[in-house]
């Protein structure tokens, strides 16, 4: 038998209950004024509940019970400093909240599969968050305007219910515009992906993934924003964070002073991850650290004054970092920073492109089977690769002036090159172990960048080998050159071409 | 004018031309380099080409460095221009081979040990090159060939070999053969 209750109450201080024990039943609850309560449990299934308060200060709580429960249910509409709770415990739930107005705040917590949870809110200083245990699940929340927040937890256990041991995948959308905005996002289970778009000012995305296959991604538009992406076991996730100089509801003052300032921080732990940034802007930086086998790292940065990092630990990752400067620099120096390193890992290879002035990478990698390549285009540009292992490659190739590049490899059957075109440069190759060989090239043509060959003068290039049957092959082209190779132990090689 | 002077002219025109227009290059100055070994085995090359002082009045002004210290090591230089070539070897059975031409070029060898050898080559004018070699069975060919070139040899000890080859005027050569 179909229950129905309809309430519509048009007064202040008014509490409305309904208790329905079945199949198929509907409540609708309307509430206009301040200060209003609602509260509907339903038992049983295919049940809809429809709670619509229009005023402040009010408080909905609809809870749903029953083996199964398979319809629509839960709407929540509150105005203004309220409340809404939505409990659900069955199958294929629905919840949706709509606030609008200032320090809202909605709670959904559904225990099952196949459920649904929706959040608006359109204000400030609200706040949403949801927990559920279950397979199949789908929760979004959107606000915006100033201080929200939306916080998710989704533990995703061996299937609620008559299932068991089955996937979990559970999507979750979080979309904030406004300023201070917080994004928390928990993930257990495997198959799970969210996503956190963001735009505005001074927000801040939290993700935490424990599983396998899960995907997070993340897009923000704005300024002083904060990205950080934690995943256990086998994951995978990517971020990416458009720092563009966009100051919501700020004014825009002039070029050189707008800077974004975005951070983002991914940690993997666990077997074929992937992590992929992108920071477009001023000032942002982001840190990648994964530890496990067959990983990847792709960070890429278009702006001044950014910072990059990686740490990988753990066979077979590959990392990748490019970045691009186009600032006149007048105010703002261009400047990028990145580090990557690798430990104890083998078979693994981290390439960089940084395009720009005063750049910097300092990458180090630990073990065997290792190749790190850098490329810099500008001047001022610095790299610094450290390699600790066997059967390692570094190649270091910079095009401008005043460059530094310095590469150290502690190892055997190890190899270095470093090409620089321009003037100004320095290069310092340090081996230690025997069967190494470095090439240290200035002024030549290299096939890997572009620029012309043939003017690179002033330039200080230095190989130091300690070992046996090592190798150093040092060329330059142009005046005022120096090459220096120093080798100690038996059955080395050094040649050098001065021309 | 027989047809060996006339071949002559047209060889010394081509190698002009060649110096200048068929193959213009643009020849560094101020380069140094500095090799440094120690340890057994080793070898050096150096390939410096600086100012072409064969056709040009310009000159120069780099430098070669070269230090091994052990046994067995070998160093190679080919050096054209006005350059300053110094090579020190420590050790026995040492070996160089020095291919040096321009003008005003020094050439600075020193061999200290047993069983070394060297060769050298100078091509020009004006150059001064200097030989010392201390230790028993060492062995050096020059060959020079220009003008106003001062070749100094010191040798010491015993079973010494030398061997000069001089072409050209106005040249100083002072050979000294010590034995211990």
């Amino acid at each position: 038998m179909k229950q129905h209750i309809l309430t519509i109450a048009i007064l202040s201080v008014l509490y409305s209950t309904a208790s329905l024990a079945g199949n198929g039943n509907d409540a609708d609850v309307a509430q206009q004024g301040n200060n209003n309560a609602t509260d509907v449990s339903q038992i049983g299934g295919n049940n809809r509940a429809t709670v619509v308060q229009a005023g402040s200060l009010t408080t909905s709580s609809s809870s749903s019970q029953g083996g199964y429960n398979d319809g629509w249910w839960g709407y929540n509409y509150n105005n203004g400093s309220s409340s809404s709770t939505a409990y659900g415990d069955g199958n294929q739930n629905a919840a949706t909240i709509n606030q609008a107005g200032n320090n809202n705040n909605a709670n959904a917590t559904q225990l099952g599969n196949n459920n649904t949870v929706n959040v608006q809110q359109t204000g400030n200083n609200n706040n949403a968050s949801s927990a559920s245990a279950g397979a199949v699940d789908q929760y979004s929340a959107q606000t915006a305007s100033n201080s929200s927040s939306w916080s998710s937890s989704w533990y995703g256990w061996y299937g609620y219910g008559s299932n068991s041991y089955q996937n979990t995948s559970a999507d979750i959308v979080a979309t904030q515009s406004g300023n201070n905005n917080d994004v928390s996002l928990t993930q257990n289970g495997d198959g799970n992906s969210s996503n956190a778009g963001q735009n505005g000012n001074n927000n801040r995305v939290a993700v935490a993934q424990n599983g396998n296959n899960n995907n997070a991604s993340s897009a923000s538009a704005g300024a002083v924003n904060h990205y950080s992406t934690l995943a256990v076991n086998n994951n995978s996730s990517s971020n990416s964070n458009y720092g563009w100089w966009y100051w919501y509801g700020n004014s825009y003052s002039s070029y050189n002073n707008q800077q974004t300032s975005t951070n983002g921080v991914t940690t993997q732990s666990g077997d074929n991850n992937d992590v992929s940034l992108t920071q477009n802007g001023n000032g942002n930086s982001s840190n990648s650290n994964q530890n496990g086998n067959n990983n990847r790292v792709t960070v890429a940065q278009n702006g001044n004054g950014n910072s990059a990092s990686s740490s990988q630990q753990g066979p077979q990752t590959s990392a990748s970092f490019a970045s691009s400067s186009y600032s006149s620099g007048s105010y703002w120096d261009w400047y990028s920073y990145s580090s990557w390193s690798s430990y104890n890992a083998n078979q693994t290879s981290s390439q960089q492109t940084q395009a720009g002035n005063n750049n910097q990478t300092m990458l180090s990698q630990n073990g065997d089977f290792n190749g790190a390549s850098n490329q810099q285009v500008g001047n001022n540009n610095n790299t610094d690769i450290t390699q600790n292992g066997d059967r390692n490659a570094s190649n270091a190739a910079q095009i401008g002036d005043n460059n530094l590049a310095m590469i150290s490899q502690a190892g055997s059957s190890n190899n270095a090159n470093s090409y620089q075109q321009g003037g100004n440069n320095t290069t310092g190759i340090t081996q230690n172990g025997s069967d190494n060989n470095a090439n240290v090239h200035a002024g030549y043509a290299y096939n890997g960048v572009s620029g012309s060959a043939g003017v690179s003068n002033d330039n200080d290039l230095t190989v130091a080998q300690n070992g046996f049957n090592n190798s150093a092959d040092v060329g330059a082209v142009g005046n005022n050159n120096s090459a220096s190779v120093t080798q100690n132990g038996n059955g080395n090689v050094a040649s050098v071409q001065q021309q | 004018m027989d047809n060996r002077q006339v071949f002559n002219n047209i060889l010394t025109l081509l190698l002009v031309l060649s110096g200048f227009f068929i193959l213009p290059r643009a020849y560094a100055v101020d380069d140094l380099a500095t090799i440094q070994q120690s340890g057994n085995e080793n070898a050096a090359y150096v390939n410096q080409i600086t100012t072409d002082s064969r056709f040009s009045e310009y000159e120069g002004a780099s430098a070669v460095d070269i230090t091994q210290i052990g046994d067995m090591n070998y160093a190679e230089i080919h050096d054209l221009g006005k350059n300053h070539v110094d090579i020190k070897q420590q050790g026995i059975q040492q070996e160089f081979t020095a291919l040096v031409e321009g003008r005003g070029n020094e050439l600075l060898v020193n061999q200290e040990g047993g069983g070394n050898s060297g060769d050298m080559a100078v091509v020009g004018d004006n150059n001064a090159i200097s030989l010392s070699q201390s230790g028993n069975a060492d062995h050096s060919d020059i060959q020079v060939e220009g003008i106003n070139n001062n070749v100094t040899v010191v040798q010491s000890g015993n079973s010494l070999g030398f061997s000069l080859e001089l072409n050209g005027n106005n040249r100083y050569v002072t050979v000294t053969q010590q034995g211990i």
